[in-house]
Order: structure tokens, then C-alpha cells, then sequence
């Protein structure tokens, strides 16, 4: 009965989707968007049918069945909802209806109407092309007859605080940059890119942006805390997943800013948007279609790869023909001035693209490898290898950028003002390496250009008042956030330790100037897993205290989770993870890390986030 | 560009000689644990990465240099077992591609801020 | 850039079909580890103490230029249990099956084999693992088939399957 209703509900979504089409044809417009709404609102009231479904534990629904359990608390019956391939693909096709709504309920500029059903239009049929893949391959209000009096269980892995919100947000962003390419479609088919349809682009992408950070953001600290291996950022495949479609997202950001003002780089702009959300599409397929062998890969069915991909190439080769079909070659207003606002906004896309393009190297090049019968791993030192010189430039030019004017008016009074941060940076660094005695180059420049974006930045706000000038807040404070991630990036990179152990119940363990002592030991079996909690007691420079991590092992599925006794201090942590015994011995390994600077990588990423919430929801001028 | 490459050779080539601890860290955070998901041998505490772990350290105690140790490892287990491939015709495009992605795009944006 | 519209469309279209068809490949490519890296190579030289004897003797000195089997076993292994009845039909087909004890306890190894029977001509004891890192082992059980100049034909990873004592078989 109640998937009978739930299927009857998602038919008639497809129905009046496929009728906002019919009316956009016979250029009825305001019917087109009216069927659209429709449309979404079914959608959005299916999803919370399954949001009832789950939370009252209707097993009658297979997704239901395949991943809640009616002991589990009401919270992760919740999240069961989206902890699921075909729960989240709802979710996804959700998302594309309610960002099409709100665009169409809020943007009310009658002289554009015709503008507007065109974007209805391109978000409608992204939004058909997901539900029918939906309601054909993975339908989550599949029956199950008889209907099962209890369920499977959700991953152990998952159920976690910061797990249910990582994925919403990063569908929230992932899907929002639909809009944007709905939105540079029409802006394309109508010849419209100005420096007008970046205005009203703007918030949306914005939007899109602080949702998809804080959903990396989100993972990153689910990470640190969960997975007990002490790092905030592994390179897994998956990761890089969503940091691709971020990076795209800011370089479409930055160019945007030279299309709002100068009205120059259409054809640029609106690739690199359309490019924002191929990544998304990209990182879908990656995550779902089992190419991928990592942690947060969803189910394997190639079937379903395979009906993603050609989605995929469909959008996607669509909105590359429409790009050059309708891109009309601009005359680029020349400027020869290397000094200017616009070209150290060219060099912040260059610099952005390479990011991206190794991270989609790095991710890519096994998979394809693959094929050929080869197998390579590509890690973290990849990755930092190849990127840091780069890293080191591009802070640099971000320090400066930002001071420069538009066009070829020369703005001298930065050269003093650099000379000074710059001289204080150097100063600062080369203390900290003496002081610390890490003579490493990387170490160097690292501490020296974060240091000099840090410092210009607070020096430019203080001297040009720009606390008083709420224009600047968002750049101001994600600059800074950038500035502060890469500094700490770098401190903690290089000054960390961690130190493996085994050790005995009783036993005392002493490494630099610290002594360990492993206290106690209790084991407790509760309903679906085993847990082992331990406390340690930590001495180091007079101070005293215990942490007190376990460790639990899931009965069913069999699974290891790792829960880490994490002690901050001002600069630093102090992270504690435990294994169980190995076969019949009482000797426990245990693993310390002594996390430095790990504070200034989550305020780092909060000021990014801030900086970006000022701007999507600042006064237009 | 010549500096990028200066600054690349600069970095591959910084030796991590501090303690014997620290070389057993090192390498073993470029080694992947292949039976694991998606974890380093430095990270896991899976049968195998012990193994690999005191391995390494013995190697570290008797003198081999950290090209011997990757060496024999790959050997053993073959080229997937580094995180960081070494520099072979087939993962040259790991390098090559980005670098030229890179001086392409500087080209380009040079041309861009020069036109008239 | 001042190409035609329609070069600037083929070039998009070929570009999207390769990098597409290579996505495609690779969701049916095998990903699975299959980490043969040691088929084809020559038996390293090992050597170590035995489960019952207490001296140390040498791999190669035991196999006396012999085709064998070489299994590596564990008392605390779930599959290995699996294993051993396949184990066992290949002794009983004549092969010579040469085992190393992998991270065991010996006295928990003798019981194991006590329990369900010896197969194996001679059993290396490796406590710390350090055989298995210069056989590329990955996890308990292993077996590989060696020729008479030592060198290893084939290698499976997990417990022995029909598939595998069928090549086992036909190898003789």
C-alpha cells in the first residue's frame, strides 16, 4: 500500500515534468513553470514519505528493510533515509527540484521572463533525466513481500552525528551547481552573458559553494575523529571527488567577479561552469558506480555505472556543444597591464585549474590504468610533491591580487606595504626554523607565503578600514581562511608525531617528554557489538590527564570502528587510538599522535565557510 | 618556468634523515596497505602492515637505502604497493601532463593579458 | 582560438567519446587485487626453524629440485581450516606440500595439525612474518606451485577452491 503510493506520487512527478516540457514547446511559459513546481513539490513530498517510512521503520520498503533496524536510535533511522544508494539518489533528484523551485519563486524580474522559463526549462530536464534513471534502476519504494518484521542494519561505519550531515550538505552543493549550468545554458541559448546575468548567477553559486565546503568540511572532521588514523585529509579517491567540483567552483567564482564588473571572459565563464558541474556528475559516477575501491564507495552495480555514464555524457556533452554553438567570440578588451586586478584573477584560474587537474590525474590514472592490466596507487605523496611549489606561488599572488586596481591604473602604494609583510614573514620564519631547528626548505616557504597572506591581509585591514566596509567581509575573511588552513596545513604536516606501541595493561611507556600509562581496561558486549574501553593516563610537562579511547567490533556486519580519546590543548591535541589484542595475547597496539596545529585547520576551513555565507547573502549593489 | 622545476627537483629530493623512526614513518606512509581500504601501511594495523612495518624498520637497521627497501617491496608485490609511482613510461603522465597543462595555460594567459 | 563551429563540435564529441569509453572500461575492468608479481620469479632463498625439529633448514634444501606446494597456514585462521581438506587430497595424489607457519603459537600449530591431520612434509615457522614479506604474501592462507628449478608457476591468494586444485592437478 504505501509504496503503491509512493510510486503512484514519483509517476506523476515524471507526468507533469514531461507536460512542463509540452508547454515550454508551445512557448506557454508561465504553464512550463508552473508544471515544473508541480513537479518538484511532488518530489519533495515523496522524499518525506520516505522520511516517515524510515523513521516509523516500514520494512514493507526495501530500502528501508536493506538499512534500518527498529532499535536504532530515532536520529540514524533518520539518516537511514540518505545513508543508502537509492534513499540518496532521491535525495539528489530532490535537491535539483527545490533549487529550480526557489529559483523560480525568488528571481521576479518580469523583463526577463522569458529568460527564466528557459532556465525552468534546462533544471526541469536534469531534473527528468535523474527521476526516470531513479524510477528505473533504483526506486526506493520497492515492495518486499511478506513484508519483514525487522531490518537489516545500517553500516556501523555510518552512524555517527557528523556522518548524517556530511552527505546532505555535499549534495546540497554537488547538486546546487545544476542551477548554475541551467542557468549559463539559458544565459548561452539567449546570448545574455553580461555583466547582468553574473549578478543574478552569483547567490546561486555562492550558495552552492558554502554548501559543498561545509560538506568537505563536514567529512575532513569525520575523518580526524572517526576514522583513527589521525589525519583530517587522506587523498582518497572519494575525496578528491568533491574537492574537484570545489576547485572548478572557485575558479568560476574569481572569473565571475571579472564578468560582473568588467563585463569581459563570457566564453570563459560560462565554461568553467558548465565544467563545475560536469566534476559534480564526475564525482557522482566515481562514488557510485564502483570503479572506485575506498572507504565511502556506495554499493557496486555495474548496471547502474553504466546508466550514470551515459547520463552523464548526455548533460554533459550537451551543454559543451551548446557552449560552442551559441559562445560568440568577444574582443577581448585588451590590457596590457601585467598589475591589474584581471590578470591576477587569470592567474588565480590558472592556478586553480592545475590544482584540479592533478587532483583528476591523481584519481583517474589508476581507473584507466586498469583496463590496461597495470595496477598503480597514487597517494598523498603525489599529490604534495607536485603541488606544493605550486602552492607556495600561487599564496603569493594571492597576497597581492587582491591590492591591485582594475584595468592599467597603477596602484603603487602596495610595493611599500608588501616590502613590510613580506620582511616580517621572512623574519618570523626563519626564527621558527631556528627556534625549532626543522631546517627544511619546504617547511621555510611554506611558513613564509602563508605567513605573507596572513599578514597582508590584516595589515590592508586595518589600514584601509575595511572593518567598516561590509563589501570586503567575504573576500577578507575566506582569504584569510586560506592563509590560516595552508599555515597550519604546513605547521602540522611538519611538527607532528606519532608513535607506535604495544602495550600491557599496568605497563609505563616513555617518548620525548611524555609518559603513558595504561590504566584500565574494560570490555562490554552490547546488543551488536563488542566494545573495549581502555584509559590511559598522560603526563607531560606537569600536566596530568586520561584519555580514554575504544575500540568496537560490529557483530553484523563485521566491522572495526574505531572510537579515538582526543585531549586539546592551546596549540595542539593530544589523539589516542586503540586496536584490539592480536590472537591470544594481552599486548594491545595503540597508536598516539600528537596533532599539532590541527585547531588552525578547522578555523581555517570556518572562515572560508563565513566568508563565503557574507557573500551569498550580502546586498546586491 | 625553469624555477618550477628547480622547486620540483628541490622537493623530490628532501631527505628525511632525522632518526630511524621517523625514515620507518616516511616510508611507510608511501607504502599502500593492499589489503586494506584505502589505508597506508603507517596507518593500518592489519597483519600485513605489521609485517611491512617491522620489515621496513629491520631494513632501516641494517643500512638500505629507501630506494632498496621500494625496490624490494615492489618486487615482492609489485608497483602498486608505492604511493608514489616511480617515474616508468607508462606513469610518466603523471608529471608530464600536468606540467604541460600548466605551461599551456600560462601561454595562454600571458597571450590573453597581451592582446589587443 | 578561431576555429569553425562544427571542428570546435567533432572535437568536443571526440574527446567526451574517449575519456567516456574509458570510464566505461574501467567499471568492468578487474580491480580486485590480483597481485601476481611474484608468478614467474625464482623461489627466494629461505630458511628458518621447523615446527618439530627445532634446527634450521633451508626451503630449497627441503624441495631437493622437486616440484612442490607451498602453503602458508596459520592455527588461527578461519579459511585455512577451509583449505585443508583439499590439502590433505593432494597429499594423498602423491604432491609434496611444504608449509610455513605464519605468526603462530607452535604448540597451538601442533594441535591444529594433530586435529586435522598433517599434510605437509615439512612445516618452516615464521613468528614474526618475515618469510611471507620475501614471498609477497598478503594474509593467511597462500599457496603457491613451485617447479623443479624453483620457480613459482602459480600462486593463489584465500583458501583453496576446486578451481584451483583443478590446476594443481593438471600441473602434475
Amino acid at each position: 500500500m504505501a509504496s503503491n503510493v509512493a510510486n503512484f506520487i514519483l509517476l506523476l512527478a515524471i507526468f507533469s515534468s514531461f507536460i512542463s516540457n509540452l508547454f515550454f514547446f508551445k512557448k506557454k511559459y508561465s504553464h512550463s513553470i508552473k508544471f515544473f513546481n508541480y513537479s518538484s513539490l511532488l518530489v519533495i513530498f515523496s522524499f518525506c514519505l520516505l522520511v516517515y517510512f524510515f523513521c516509523t521503520s516500514n520494512f514493507s520498503i526495501s530500502a528501508v528493510y536493506e538499512n534500518s533496524h527498529t532499535l536504532k536510535p530515532f536520529f540514524y533511522k533518520l539518516a537511514g533515509t540518505w545513508g543508502n544508494h537509492e534513499g540518496s539518489l532521491l535525495l539528489f533528484v530532490t535537491i535539483i527540484a527545490g533549487f529550480g523551485s526557489l529559483f523560480s519563486y525568488l528571481f521576479r524580474k518580469e523583463e526577463m521572463y522569458h529568460f527564466k522559463s528557459w532556465v525552468i526549462f534546462f533544471q526541469n530536464n536534469i531534473y527528468l533525466i535523474f527521476l526516470i534513471f531513479l524510477i528505473s534502476t533504483s526506486n526506493p519504494f520497492d515492495m518486499i513481500v511478506p513484508h519483514p518484521q525487522e531490518g537489516l542494519g545500517l553500516n556501523p561505519i555510518l552512524q555517527d552525528p557528523l556522518l548524517v550531515l556530511h552527505p546532505p550538505f555535499l549534495y546540497l552543493g554537488y547538486v546546487g551547481f545544476s542551477l548554475t549550468l541551467s542557468l549559463v545554458l539559458s544565459g548561452l541559448v539567449l546570448r545574455q552573458l553580461d555583466n547582468n546575468w553574473a549578478s543574478i548567477v552569483w547567490p546561486w553559486v555562492m550558495i552552492a559553494w558554502v554548501f559543498l565546503s561545509i560538506g568537505i568540511c563536514l567529512g575532513s572532521i569525520w575523518a580526524y575523529y572517526e576514522l583513527g588514523w589521525g589525519g583530517y585529509w587522506f587523498w582518497d579517491p572519494v575525496e578528491n571527488a568533491s574537492l574537484m567540483p570545489w576547485l572548478a567552483a572557485t575558479a568560476l567564482i574569481h572569473s565571475l567577479l571579472v564578468l560582473k564588473t568588467k563585463n569581459q571572459m563570457r566564453n570563459w565563464t560560462s565554461l568553467l561552469a558548465i565544467l563545475t558541474f560536469s566534476f559534480s556528475l564526475l564525482g557522482t559516477f566515481l562514488v557510485r558506480s564502483g570503479v572506485l575501491n575506498s572507504v565511502h564507495a556506495f554499493a557496486n552495480d555495474p548496471e547502474r555505472g553504466v546508466f550514470i555514464l551515459i547520463i552523464i555524457f548526455v548533460i554533459t556533452l550537451a551543454s559543451f556543444i551548446i557552449h560552442s554553438i551559441y559562445s560568440s567570440r568577444t574582443i577581448s578588451i585588451g590590457n596590457n597591464f601585467f598589475f591589474s586586478k584581471e590578470s591576477f584573477l587569470n592567474i588565480n584560474n590558472l592556478f586553480l585549474l592545475f590544482f584540479l587537474f592533478v587532483v583528476l590525474i591523481g584519481t583517474i590514472y589508476p581507473i584507466i590504468l586498469s583496463i590496461f592490466n597495470e595496477t598503480i596507487s597514487i597517494g598523498p605523496v603525489y599529490y604534495n610533491t607536485i603541488l606544493a611549489p605550486f602552492v607556495f606561488i600561487f599564496l603569493l599572488a594571492m597576497s597581492v591580487g587582491p591590492l591591485l586596481k582594475w584595468s592599467n591604473k597603477i596602484n603603487l602604494s602596495y610595493f611599500g606595504f608588501l616590502f613590510v609583510t613580506f620582511s616580517i614573514s621572512l623574519c618570523l620564519s626563519i626564527l621558527i626554523i631556528i627556534l625549532t631547528n626543522q631546517n627544511q626548505l619546504a617547511l621555510f616557504l611554506g611558513l613564509l607565503t602563508s605567513l605573507v597572506l596572513i599578514l597582508t591581509i590584516i595589515f590592508e585591514f586595518v589600514k584601509n578600514k575595511l572593518f567598516l566596509k561590509a563589501y570586503y567581509y567575504p573576500r577578507v575573511l575566506s582569504h584569510l581562511g586560506v592563509g590560516i588552513l595552508l599555515l597550519s596545513i604546513f605547521l602540522n604536516g611538519f611538527y607532528s608525531e606519532s608513535k607506535d606501541f604495544e602495550i600491557q595493561l599496568g605497563e609505563n611507556k616513555e617518548f620525548n617528554n611524555l609518559s603513558l600509562k595504561f590504566v584500565n581496561q574494560d570490555i562490554y558486549k552490547i546488543n551488536n557489538y563488542l566494545e573495549m574501553k581502555t584509559d590511559f593516563e598522560i603526563s607531560k610537562d606537569n600536566q596530568i590527564f586520561t584519555l580514554k579511547p575504544s575500540v568496537r567490533r560490529y557483530f553484523q556486519p563485521v566491522q572495526i570502528t574505531s572510537e579515538t580519546s582526543i585531549q586539546p590543548t592551546i596549540l595542539s591535541n593530544h589523539y589516542l587510538a586503540v586496536n584490539f589484542p592480536n590472537q591470544n595475547e594481552n599486548v594491545l597496539g595503540a597508536r598516539y599522535y600528537f596533532n599539532f596545529f590541527i585547531h588552525g585547520i578547522w578555523l581555517g576551513m570556518f572562515l572560508i565557510v563565513v566568508g563565503g555565507m557574507f557573500s551569498a547573502f550580502k546586498k546586491r549593489n | 618556468m625553469k624555477y618550477f622545476f628547480i622547486f620540483l627537483l628541490i622537493f623530490c629530493n628532501i631527505v628525511f634523515a632525522d632518526s630511524k623512526e621517523k625514515r620507518t614513518n616516511e616510508i611507510t606512509k608511501n607504502l599502500k596497505c593492499l589489503v586494506c581500504q584505502g589505508q597506508s601501511v603507517y596507518e593500518s594495523n592489519s597483519d600485513f602492515a605489521i609485517d611491512i612495518k617491522n620489515f621496513v624498520k629491520q631494513e632501516i637497521v641494517k643500512n638500505k637505502t629507501d630506494e632498496e627497501i621500494y625496490e624490494f617491496l615492489k618486487d615482492k608485490y609489485g608497483q602498486n604497493i608505492i604511493f608514489n609511482p616511480t617515474f616508468t613510461l607508462s606513469n610518466s603522465a603523471l608529471w608530464i601532463v600536468p606540467i604541460l597543462f600548466f605551461v599551456i595555460g600560462s601561454i595562454l594567459v600571458f597571450r590573453r593579458m597581451s592582446a589587443k | 582560438m578561431h576555429l569553425k563551429k562544427e571542428i570546435k563540435i567533432v572535437i568536443v564529441i571526440i574527446i567526451f567519446s574517449i575519456f567516456f569509453s574509458f570510464l566505461y572500461f574501467s567499471m568492468f575492468s578487474e580491480k580486485d587485487f590480483k597481485p601476481k608479481a611474484m608468478i614467474g620469479k625464482n623461489l627466494p632463498n629461505l630458511s628458518s626453524k621447523t615446527l618439530y625439529s627445532e634446527i634450521e633448514k633451508d626451503l630449497k634444501s627441503i624441495a631437493e629440485n622437486e616440484k612442490f606446494i607451498l602453503n602458508v597456514f596459520a592455527s588461527w585462521c578461519v579459511p585455512c581450516k577451509v583449505e585443508h581438506p583439499y590439502l590433505m587430497k593432494l597429499k594423498e595424489q602423491g604432491f609434496k606440500i611444504v608449509a610455513i607457519n605464519y605468526k603462530d603459537n607452535p604448540s597451538n600449530a601442533k594441535q591444529f595439525l594433530e586435529k586435522y591431520q598433517n599434510p605437509f612434509q615439512e612445516i618452516l615457522l615464521d613468528p614474526k612474518g618475515s618469510l611471507a614479506i620475501n614471498l609477497g604474501v598478503f594474509g593467511v592462507p597462500e599457496t603457491f606451485i613451485i617447479d623443479n628449478n624453483f620457480k613459482i608457476i602459480d600462486k593463489h591468494i584465500g583458501p583453496i577452491n576446486e578451481n584451483f586444485f583443478q590446476k594443481v592437478m593438471n600441473i602434475k
